[in-house]
């Protein structure tokens, strides 16, 4: 009898299957594939075993795209949780203008990255862009810094836009989170003479958990992922400074014409995404305490 | 009873201040929009003219009703066939205790560290041999496929938390089949998650310019994203911003006025997910 009833189960799947398989999964693999090749994109090809793995090391592209890639992520999963978790604690206090500041916090949320990327271009702009602007009202137009174009400051101002668009979406989700928690336990702890910051880290926190590793992970995931605003606001330069993972597959793919090396970087970019998250999510489900 | 009223201000006041710093460079850019474009002055000027010059002009170059028309078109299709395609298989793989359903649930979710960056060349290619490369078809098809891992891991995890067995087993007994029990049942159960897919999902689809980019070369196919990255190479000179400015905005509309009427679905939609997994 259950059987039967459940057969019809695995038919509702396969729409979701045929597309998942034949538009996400099939395309990576044929890509792994061509990470073994010296295929140009179009024509014939070889099968060159390890050679584009051993280019991408000593060419030091691997090594580039993977400090980049850890850095903007660093920055947007550690500085955009701790700002996030902050502002959602002083958001879920009792204020009168809560509404109006939850609705306008999401609004950068809904601009499309290409406008995000057109008004930070605007931001970032030299000569005439907002902070030289400023710098300009205080009669030191010439100090104003040209974040995009210095080798030293273009990743992060790409992070910096990433985050600003994805700050309110965070915090809202952290608000959620902090006012699902039971107002019983919290105030069983005021009882118990908790200090605000006890209470923050010993009750709210592990309570919160779940919410915390869900923005992690689609924060790192989204971080290894990155490619939008370096591919509109720096196109990976000056040089290669701020050339992420998947812009640096795309450059080599496109740009250079190397399918073959492109797909190589791609593949150990994968690997690499599926390890490291692998153990954030056992990290995190470790920790998790049953609200 | 006085100190939380102080304590209240203050941080309303902390708060008011990070908004003004964060929404600075929108502030500027929506008052930049509404002046003409010989108009010289610094921007730092908020709102010292106002003329619709330069919203005239985007308007125009944008062609924005059909620009307008294909984002709604792609966005559209796309949340439609994601909704069924999602909820049948997030529903299925929440109620099979076997391990096959075990095993596709980890296999759906492994999809979400794969990025279209990584395989653009044989999904083209898989794109051209269907004959759909330069057609709406192609971007709606990778639209949903790239959300569903998403929207079935929060699926299945809503419905196995919201959605009572016992409900279904009383459904069944009355001799209702699987289908029935799905669209009886399990939707109605389901409609606050259904809304998180809408929301976490169709707002990136709407905003995406990547797949677009790939499929829809056609000037007359261009969606609002894919118009704005045409702009691009505009950047470099000043006297056009007042226009990049305007088309920004107008491409960003559809959306804040969404988000005007249907505020509450958006900040409920978002947590859902999210909150409740």
């Amino acid at each position: 009898m259950k059987q039967k009833l459940n057969r019809p189960l695995y038919f509702f799947i396969i729409p979701a299957l045929v597309l998942y398989v034949v538009f996400w999964v099939a395309p990576v693999l044929m890509s792994f594939y061509y990470g073994f090749t010296d295929w140009s994109g179009v024509g014939d090809y070889n099968f060159v075993g390890l050679d584009n793995f051993k280019f991408l090391l000593q060419d030091g592209t691997l090594f580039n795209a993977l400090k980049n890639t850890g850095i903007y992520t660093g920055f947007t999963v550690v500085f955009g949780n701790v700002l996030a978790l902050f502002l959602a604690s002083i958001l879920n206090k009792k204020l009168k203008m809560k509404g109006v500041f939850r609705t306008v916090f999401y609004i950068p949320a809904l601009f499309s990255t290409v406008v995000v990327a057109f008004i930070w271009s605007y931001v970032y702009a030299p000569y005439y862009g907002m902070i030289y602007s400023i710098f300009d009202l205080f009669g030191a137009g010439d100090a104003a810094p040209n974040l995009l174009g210095s080798t030293s400051t273009a990743l992060i101002a790409c992070a910096v836009v990433e985050q600003w668009k994805n700050c309110g979406t965070m915090t809202l989700i952290y608000l959620a989170g902090l006012q699902n928690l039971p107002d019983e336990v919290l105030e069983s702890a005021k009882i118990d003479g908790c200090k605000w910051y006890q209470e923050f880290f010993k009750v709210k926190l592990p309570m919160i958990a779940n919410t915390i590793s869900v923005n992690v992970m689609l924060g790192l995931i989204n971080g290894f992922k990155s490619f939008d605003y370096v591919f509109t606001l720096t196109g990976g330069g000056p040089g290669d400074s701020s050339s992420t993972l998947m812009h640096s597959v795309y450059k080599l793919a496109f740009v250079e014409y190397q399918y073959g090396t492109a797909e190589a970087l791609a593949a150990a970019a994968f690997v690499l995404i599926l390890v490291i998250s692998c153990i954030v999510l056992f990290f995190f489900k470790k920790r998790e305490v049953e609200v | 009873m006085k100190k939380p009223v102080r304590n209240e201000i203050i941080i309303s006041i902390f708060i008011t201040i990070f908004f003004i710093i964060m929404l600075s460079p929108l502030l500027i850019a929506l008052s930049g929009s509404f002046r003409s474009p010989d108009n010289n002055t610094s921007f730092l000027q908020l709102f010292n003219q106002f003329s619709l010059e330069s919203y005239k002009e985007a308007f125009n170059d944008m062609h924005y009703f059909r620009s307008l028309k294909n984002s709604v078109i792609t966005t559209f299709s796309s949340v439609v066939i994601l909704l069924v395609v999602a909820s049948l298989a997030g529903y299925a793989l929440a109620r099979l205790k076997t391990k096959l359903g075990a095993f596709l649930q980890i296999f759906f979710l492994a999809g979400m560290m794969i990025s279209a960056q990584m395989s653009i060349i044989p999904i083209y290619s898989i794109m051209r041999s269907l004959k759909i490369n330069n057609s709406y078809i192609a971007p709606i098809v990778m639209y949903v496929t790239i959300s569903i891992p998403f929207s079935i891991f929060v699926y299945t995890n809503f419905v196995k938390s919201g959605v009572p067995i016992e409900l279904e087993e009383a459904a069944r007994i009355d001799g209702a089949g699987r289908m029935q029990i799905f669209r009886k049942v399990v939707i109605p159960l389901t409609k606050p998650v259904l809304s998180s897919i809408i929301i976490t999902q169709g707002v990136p689809i709407w905003n995406d310019f990547f797949l677009s980019m790939l499929f829809l070369s056609s000037s007359t196919k261009k969606t609002l994203p894919l118009v704005m990255l045409s702009f691009m190479g505009d950047m470099q000179k000043p006297t056009q911003w007042t226009m990049l400015f305007a088309a920004c905005f107008l491409s960003a509309l559809p959306m804040l006025i969404i988000y005007a009427f249907l505020q509450k679905q958006f900040v409920g939609g978002l947590t859902a997910g999210a909150v409740k997994g």
